[in-house]
């Protein structure tokens, strides 16, 4: 059985200009020790999808569908059930460390209060439990630094802080959501490095979502990509990287500046905009800045099929080779 | 070919109220500290470093935005440094800056052609209505924004098309020197390269001198004909292109490249390489001797007794660094 499993999960939103379809009819599953790297433009749904699963959306949102995780289905699941697996069996880490860290309370109080509340321990072992999570994450003078604010912290650190805290119930998913976007690059590569090595001494599963190709590239075993609220296409990350089949998959990989490549005049760049998730279009929702569309894309949505073992692409083409 | 910006040992140093209790009096900031670089027409200088380095700082510097503490700003032959509020203001027609944030830069009460159409009205007042109009449809069409979008305001726009109203405003004057503060960081990848391909369209079509500033490596070295990295206030190595990213001299530009993930699973996955440890020191308190020698795997005791001189490895390669890699 695998550890999460997803089907036609769809996420709307109410708002007063509609219904926003943030993520429409998506089905994945993750296996035990499995990272899941999750990419796509601003508004492709890739945060909402993690949001839905740990069921903290907004409170005009909700979700249809299933998501079973460990066999338990999260959907319409009552908040003081749900309580119970988050933070403690499904661990989060988010972009900005600063908003999620409670600027008023010391980070002592903040990482005691999960191990107290889930598991039950008195203060001075849930201090104990801290301070080793904190060497985990190697943050120097872990003792000394739990009794500091968040404040008192830099960026980087701030952000070992939350893994700590995120890993302190030793989580069967993690879920990453932009965890380096906000550091410099000599910082992410620290926290890359880290979760790296943290998924091997605990062996737990992790949802990476990312713009950043290349700590995709470092990080995941399969890679999703998303846009306009769904998968346009899902494959294990070397397939992905050395066969993109989907044309913004193609596109996005020929749009990074390489630093390992000689540079070339110009960039290869995908016209126009990502598409308003308020009038998504009938048909994919990749057409109108798509290289190779036909007539069938604007008038139908492409079906995500099995292309090659373990690869799967929604596009049209696809069809049309067959 | 003489230079059309030189930037002589720039300070910009903040007079910080001290804390009463180790730093009576008054603490002092070096944001920028001594600061030379030299840029001509049609160049692109790449600022890298990373954030709270001063790179931004030393762009508000250059022009007049932020207090000059020491140092000189030639643009054209003129001094600008120490010219009075009224006096800059003339010469801010030959140089613009683009910022980060596309959308937070743009008055959301103006719309399109308001914005673009004001840098005009202040420095060329003479033009008509109809001239005024026709030279705002010209410079929209140039960056890539459709015409019928002319009455629509800021927060219509996705960022792309923000930070493109963003450059229109900035060129619409014609200027000679363009500063653009990390202009992509905040955008889409698909869209980031839309933006980079424009800015080195026009720098092309109007000779434009760019100081381009990133923390991206990568963004950098697609744009840039030379590279500056700097590293608390201070410049660590300027190149060419070319040699730095061949051959980075100083242990901090190599350390930098290398953090870089690289889209590829077979290159990113062999990459061995012991990322930097620790965060930037506070500016407050900089290292002695050389200010990256508490981070750097090579340091010695000279380190931090000296400040390193400036080497100079040929071609203009210029490192700060008593122990240069080879």
């Amino acid at each position: 059985m695998p550890l999460l499993e997803v089907n036609n999960l769809r996420t709307v939103f109410h708002t007063n200009d509609g219904e926003v379809y943030a993520v429409n009819d998506l089905s994945f599953s993750l296996e035990k020790g499995e990272t899941l790297g999750v990419v796509g433009e601003s508004g492709s749904g890739k945060s909402q999808l993690v949001l839905s699963i740990i069921n903290l959306l907004a409170s005009n949102g909700r979700t249809e569908g299933s998501i079973r995780f460990q066999g338990q289905e999260l959907v319409g699941m009552k908040p003081k059930e749900i309580n119970r697996i988050r933070g403690d069996r499904i661990g989060m880490i988010f972009q900005d460390p600063m908003t999620c860290l409670n600027p008023y309370l010391t980070v002592e109080r903040q990482m005691t209060e999960v191990l107290m509340l889930h598991q039950g321990l008195d203060r001075s072992t849930a201090r104990q439990r801290s301070i080793e999570m904190l060497d985990a994450v190697h943050i120097p003078d872990a003792a000394n630094r739990l009794k500091r604010y968040p404040h008192e912290f830099s960026g980087g650190m701030r952000q070992r802080v939350m893994i700590a805290m995120a890993l302190l119930c030793q989580p069967d998913l993690l879920i990453a959501d932009e965890p380096t976007t906000a550091l410099d690059v000599t910082v992410q590569a620290q926290i890359i490095h880290l979760m790296n090595e943290l998924q091997q001494e605990f062996g737990m599963s992790i949802i990476m979502i990312t713009h950043d190709l290349g700590v995709i590239a470092g990080i995941s075993d399969n890679v999703m990509v998303m846009y306009g609220g769904r998968i346009c296409e899902y494959a294990p990350v070397f397939e992905l990287f050395q066969n993109p089949r989907h044309p913004y998959t193609a596109g996005l990989l020929k749009s990074v500046p390489r630093l390992d490549l000689a540079g070339s005049t110009q960039l290869h760049s995908i016209p126009g905009n990502p598409p308003n998730l308020l009038h998504l279009p009938v048909g994919c929702a990749f057409a109108d800045r798509c290289e190779k569309r036909m007539d069938i894309c604007t008038r139908e949505q492409p079906p995500l099929q099995e292309v090659s073992p373990d690869h799967f692409n929604a596009c049209h083409l696809e069809s049309k080779n067959v | 070919m003489s230079d059309l910006l030189r930037v002589k040992d720039l300070k910009v140093h903040f007079r910080l109220p001290g804390d009463g209790l180790l730093f009576p009096g008054h603490r002092l900031l070096k944001a920028v500290d001594g600061i030379s670089l030299n840029l001509q027409a049609g160049e692109t200088l790449g600022i890298v470093g990373e954030s709270g380095c001063g790179k931004s700082t030393l762009a508000r510097g250059i022009l007049g935005l932020a207090p000059v503490t020491g140092g000189q700003v030639v643009l054209e032959d003129r001094e600008i440094s120490r010219l009075s509020a009224r006096q800059i203001r003339a010469c801010r027609q030959q140089m613009q800056i683009v910022f980060q944030d596309p959308l937070a830069s743009l008055d959301p009460r103006m719309t399109v052609s308001e914005i673009i159409t004001e840098p005009l009205q202040v420095f060329e007042p003479c033009l008509t209505r109809t001239e005024r109009k026709e030279r705002v449809r010209q410079m929209m069409q140039r960056v890539g924004l459709l015409p019928n979008l002319i009455n629509r305001y800021p927060h219509e726009f996705s960022g792309g098309q923000c930070q493109r109203i963003g450059i229109a405003r900035a060129l619409i004057l014609g200027p000679k020197l363009l500063i653009c503060d990390e202009p992509v960081s905040a955008l889409d990848v698909s869209i980031q390269a839309q933006i980079i391909n424009l800015l080195m369209d026009l720098q092309e079509d109007m000779g434009l001198a760019m100081l381009f500033i990133a923390h991206d490596l990568s963004v950098v070295k697609q744009i840039s004909h030379r590279v500056m990295v700097m590293y608390l206030g201070k410049v660590v190595e300027t190149a060419t292109r070319d040699d730095l990213y061949r051959n980075p001299g100083h242990p901090y530009t190599r350390a930098l490249i290398e953090a870089i993930p690289i889209p590829d699973p077979e290159i990113e996955r062999n990459k061995t390489f012991n990322p930097l440890s620790g965060d930037l020191p506070s500016p407050l308190n900089p290292p002695s001797g050389c200010t990256f020698r508490t981070r750097c795997p090579q340091a010695t005791d000279l380190c931090a007794k000296q400040e390193p001189p400036a080497r100079d490895a040929g071609n203009g390669h210029m490192i700060m660094c008593h122990f240069p890699l080879r």
